[in-house]
């Protein structure tokens, strides 16, 4: 089983990988708005930009981040890089789902009768929470395993949290038997949420 | 307590021009081929497209009014539409697709209209599985829902199979009475069926506007050679199975449609179904011989269109122009017109 250290470390990044993403998502719904308007100048680099950190080495995107951020402490440091290096995985399934929406539909709604609110209860949230969900499962299991663009960002005297990530590689690094068991827990994590916001997406699409 | 309109609006490529009225208690159809501009007319009295000069009035409420820069939000019209598809909400079920009109408000009103439209049994049933008539039915529920003050329909019986169309035709003649209807159709069968009063619309214009039988029956809409007769039911002849429809200047004999008598009866007359005699023909099968007069003889190809005065009503009939020569036929004569066949119309009558 894992060991106290462990478990302690798990639930910390489970902590940080979801304030993450709350943090991330009003950026996030913005720029998927922004991206499903076609015709909208700078489109093409608003998308570089978004997408960016999905290829970008995340240690780059650290040092990048730590240019106007500077070095943070260590809570700051994990909850910033969570966030950026999630963010294009919460952007795409919330900007496909905006592109599904059929304004037809939206017409229909409005012209019988629904302002602003009952349009979001009725319309908007109905047909986009199931994909705002799965994107928010893909980046929480990104963040959860970050660690490259952390270390780039924290604080050097400060030293990053004792999360997941850093335990897994400190144990590969003194060749730790147990860090396997983690490296597992871990893996089968990122599969999990996978699965679950690919079940999420295909309700998402049949609505 | 009507509609009232002059736009000029142009919406999705498609310019509108011209006026119209809409009283309450009838069908009013806008019929014109499709492109027409019937569809962008309906979104700018719905107020999802907006005109560029004109007023918009519906019992005294501005809807738009370009001088004084009023645009009333489409929400706010209190209109009720059949789409020219359904529009239903897919992640809802029928009964909360026909309660978005106006929610929980009024539940007496909602199983009201779900019985009349016979929408019981569908209440618990997602939209997808639905048949294309049951999801029209839905749509028009959740449109009447609203208690709308005006009610838009857009073509709402095309590509439904005839069955099915005469359903929702029935649905359709069964709201007269209550606040205005405009209805777009490109169709002369549906216009038939269903309006009382028609306004005709060619390359985004309002045209000729009248009473179902005055723009049918007058050259600005020639709809097929055929003659729209209002009348009603006078007489009934149990023995025969039959019925006598008076209008104004006659009556005509038809097989019982079950109507009871009193009730307006709206038939159609094809000019080819009209043969005329100079003299009361004798030992003939044709039971509705009319004596007439002749107004208009015009030759069309071999055949001729003649116009015939029956009283205050004009009846066309399709001879051949051989037998025009042959019965020297000439526009102040009397003859006497055979009518072979009668359709009747509608209003149908509701299930």
């Amino acid at each position: 089983m894992l060991t106290g250290a462990q478990m302690a470390a798990l639930a910390l990044s489970f902590k940080l990988a979801l304030l993450s993403v709350l943090c991330a998502l009003p950026p996030a719904l913005l720029v998927a708005w922004l991206l499903a308007r076609p015709g909208l100048p700078g489109r093409r680099l608003l998308e570089i930009l978004a997408y960016g950190p999905l290829v970008a080495p995340p240690v780059a995107v650290g040092l990048l981040l730590s240019l106007p951020a500077g070095p943070l402490p260590g809570p700051n440091a994990a909850l910033l890089a969570g966030a950026v290096i999630g963010f294009p995985l919460l952007v795409h399934p919330i900007r496909r789902a905006l592109n599904r929406l059929n304004p037809e539909l939206l017409e229909a709604a409005r012209l019988h009768g629904a302002g602003p609110f009952r349009l979001f209860l009725t319309f908007h949230l109905p047909l986009l929470g199931p994909s705002v969900l799965a994107g928010m499962l893909l980046a929480g299991a990104r963040a959860l395993g970050e660690l490259g663009a952390t270390l780039a960002l924290v604080d050097a005297l400060d030293g990053p949290l004792p999360t997941l990530p850093l335990l897994l590689w400190q144990g590969a690094q003194i060749g730790d038997g147990g860090t396997l068991r983690l490296a597992l827990v871990g893996v089968a994590l990122s599969l999990a949420a996978l699965a679950g916001a690919g079940l999420l997406a295909r309700r998402g699409a049949r609505a | 307590m009507s509609l009232a309109l002059d736009i000029t609006c142009v919406a999705g490529g498609q310019k509108v021009e011209g006026g119209l009225t809409a009283p309450p208690g009838q069908i009013t159809a806008i019929f014109g081929p499709a492109g027409s501009g019937k569809t962008a007319l309906l979104r700018a009295i719905a107020g999802l497209a907006r005109p560029s000069r004109g007023q918009i009035t519906l019992c005294g409420r501005t809807f738009h009014d370009s001088g004084r820069g009023i645009e009333l939000p489409a929400r706010k019209r209190g209109i009720g539409m059949m789409f020219d598809q359904p529009r239903l909400l897919p992640h809802f079920r029928v009964g909360a697709n026909l309660a978005y009109g106006e929610p929980a408000r009024d539940p007496a009103h909602f199983s009201r209209v779900a019985d009349q439209l016979g929408l019981n049994d569908l209440l618990f049933q997602p939209v997808a599985g639905l048949t294309p008539l049951q999801a029209r039915l839905v749509a028009l529920g959740r449109a009447l829902n609203r208690k709308p003050e005006l009610l838009l329909l857009d073509d709402p019986l095309a590509g439904l199979p005839a069955a099915e169309a005469e359903v929702l035709a029935a649905h359709l003649c069964a709201l007269r009475g209550g606040p205005p209807i405009l209805l777009a159709t490109s169709s002369p069968a549906h216009l038939a069926q269903l309006a009382d009063g028609v306004a005709v619309m060619a390359a985004g214009r309002i045209g000729p506007a009248g009473t179902l039988a005055e723009i049918w029956n007058s050259p600005a809409l020639p709809c097929g050679p055929s003659t729209l007769i209002e009348g009603k039911i006078s007489r009934k002849d149990a023995s025969w199975g039959l019925v006598h429809v008076t209008f104004p200047g006659g009556a005509l004999k038809l097989a019982d449609p079950g109507l009871p008598i009193g009730a307006k009866a709206r038939l159609r007359v094809n000019a080819g179904d009209v043969a005329l005699a100079l003299a009361p023909p004798v030992d003939c099968s044709i039971q509705n011989i009319l004596p007439a007069r002749l107004v208009d003889i015009t030759p069309d190809g071999a055949s001729c269109l003649v116009l015939l005065a029956l009283g205050d009503t004009r009846l066309r009939a399709r001879i051949t122009r051989r037998a025009a020569e042959a019965l020297g036929l000439n526009p102040g004569m009397t003859c006497h017109a055979l009518v072979k066949a009668v359709a009747l119309e509608g209003p149908a009558p509701c299930p």
